[in-house]
């Protein structure tokens, strides 16, 4: 299993380092919103963040995974891997590890750098670090939400359904959390549709022809 | 506990509505090497793709090693090795990546054997898949599979693409690796010397069926192709089966049987021809007759 992880994050460096640069761009935007006295209500914080994340991770992250599959299907990688001592569950289970660890590489120095900022400029009073972990998670779920359709969209012939469906589905979910805010019921519905799609991703690639 | 490698059972597949292999069904037994057979587009390679898990039949059982195709465990596929056609490996890899990934995720590696291959074929391990020759690549393909010690190689045209002096190449290292340790192998090819030489067991497709499935000593014995000269002309019925072809030219009968027998002898006798002679028989030339549309399935001794 780790030889495979191992190969998923080699093949896909460049993803890694765009991730890291991405990432790094954030945290300027954020340390420059902190200066500019921005920071001084968490919602508009927040907010602006949000803005400026979720639609371009979503786009970026179902990018990535679709590259992925699309790669995976021309070059024949993983109808040449499915002929070595490994099943197919373990071959897309490194494949979706890999893409976590990509967003871990985005997002975690994000939202370092968020809570720090917070801290500093914030009064303990009105810092809630469950809030601004609320925010990461649901970030995080909307982004490993784009990645799971993005793996369906590469793997599917017919893929104008699913790219359908993503077009219906992302400005609801985004326009769910600016009327109820970043709540668990969100996070829920978030990671009923990461699972959901990873069990439909799952089962067709173990049973497709490769 | 079975004594078959491999077992088929049955197996169809339709491709868009279209019967690709149609209830075929055969065995391979441990130590043995079978040479599968066909025209292009026959389905062999689909044969070879469902028994690796790579896709799966529209119905029939397959198994390898005594597992079931679909379900194949790392374990038991550590112990097949596969040369695919056309040799789809990683193209964008270079060598040496592509055999370390090959060896890490090996059940069982011959380090010693696996270098010597690569000695003796200078590999040049810096450069990538994609920017081999299909010798080069063919070469690779094989010193990976035989790498794992298999027990099992499935070598689905292994040769094609090849130039002569690579296929001859090819084919001597071959022969003389695959004929060590009692492996199974099942060979695919259209290129029939090359089943010749290394084939003790003979499968035909034809249209998406088996038409021949037996030893290929047993082959040559019971195809037979006589030349019957009649005192006048040849008659247009002769009232003998499995007859896979016949052509008449005035007193000239060309006869192929397939199934030969002493029935079939008696029954020819009877018409009490002027000469008999038998027209030895390659294994070219008996595949030309076999995927003729209208040929008879040439059984084993034991169905016959």
């Amino acid at each position: 299993m780790f030889t495979l992880i191992k190969r998923e994050i080699e093949d896909n460096l460049v993803d890694f380092l765009a991730a890291a640069l991405l990432s790094a761009v954030f945290v300027f935007i954020a340390i420059s919103l902190a200066k500019a006295n921005l920071g001084h209500e968490p919602q508009t914080f927040s907010i602006g963040l949000l803005l400026v994340i979720l639609p371009i991770t979503g786009l970026v992250f179902m990018g990535m995974s679709t590259g992925q599959m699309t790669n995976d299907k021309t070059r024949k990688v993983s109808a040449f891997l499915s002929t070595l001592p490994v099943t197919r569950t373990q071959i897309l289970l490194a494949r979706v590890i890999t893409g976590v660890l990509v967003m871990l590489v985005l997002f975690l120095p994000i939202f370092i750098t968020a809570t720090v900022l917070m801290k500093m400029f914030i009064s303990p009073y009105v810092f809630a670090y469950h809030y601004l972990m609320e925010i990461f998670i649901t970030i995080f779920l909307a982004a490993f939400a784009a990645y799971c359709l993005g793996l369906q969209i590469g793997l599917s012939s017919k893929r104008a359904g699913i790219v359908l469906a993503v077009f219906i589905f992302s400005p609801l979910i985004i326009s769910l959390i600016f009327i109820k805010g970043f709540a668990i019921n969100i996070i829920m519905l978030l990671l009923l549709v990461v699972i959901a799609s990873l069990v439909r991703t799952w089962q067709k690639f173990v049973s497709t022809a490769l | 506990m079975t004594n078959d490698a491999i077992r088929v059972q049955n197996m169809v597949k339709y491709f868009d509505g279209r019967c690709v292999l149609d209830d075929v069904s055969f065995n391979v037994a441990k130590g043995s090497i079978y040479g599968l057979l066909g025209r292009n587009g026959t389905g062999k390679t689909t044969i070879i793709r469902i028994l690796l898990g790579l896709d799966s039949p529209t119905r029939g059982q397959t198994h390898l090693l005594g597992s079931e195709s679909a379900c194949l465990r790392p374990a038991t596929r550590g112990r097949i090795g596969y040369v695919a056609e056309a040799h789809v490996l990683i193209q964008n890899y270079k060598v040496g990546r592509l055999i370390k990934l090959y060896k890490d995720l090996a059940v069982n590696w011959n380090d010693n054997f696996f270098n010597r291959l690569i000695e003796t074929f200078r590999l040049p391990m810096d450069r990538r898949v994609k920017e081999l020759s299909m010798g080069m690549r063919a070469q690779l393909n094989l010193s990976l599979a035989m790498g794992i010690d298999p027990e099992l190689l499935i070598l689905d045209d292994p040769t094609l693409g090849l130039d002569t002096v690579a296929r001859r190449q090819f084919l001597e290292l071959a022969v003389d690796l695959l004929q060590k340790d009692g492996r199974t192998i099942l060979f695919s090819s259209h290129i029939l010397s090359d089943v010749e030489r290394i084939a003790d067991h003979i499968g035909i497709l034809r249209g998406g069926k088996l038409v021949v499935d037996c030893p290929l000593e047993q082959l040559k014995h019971r195809v037979r192709k006589l030349r019957i000269i009649f005192k006048e002309t040849a008659p247009a019925q002769l009232y003998i089966t499995e007859i896979i072809n016949q052509q008449i030219q005035g007193r000239e009968l060309i006869l192929t049987v397939a199934n030969w027998n002493k029935q079939k002898q008696v029954l020819l006798d009877t018409f009490k021809s002027e000469s008999c002679t038998e027209i030895p028989m390659s294994l070219e030339d008996i595949f030309i007759e076999c995927t003729r549309a209208d040929s008879a399935p040439i059984t084993t001794e034991q169905e016959a």
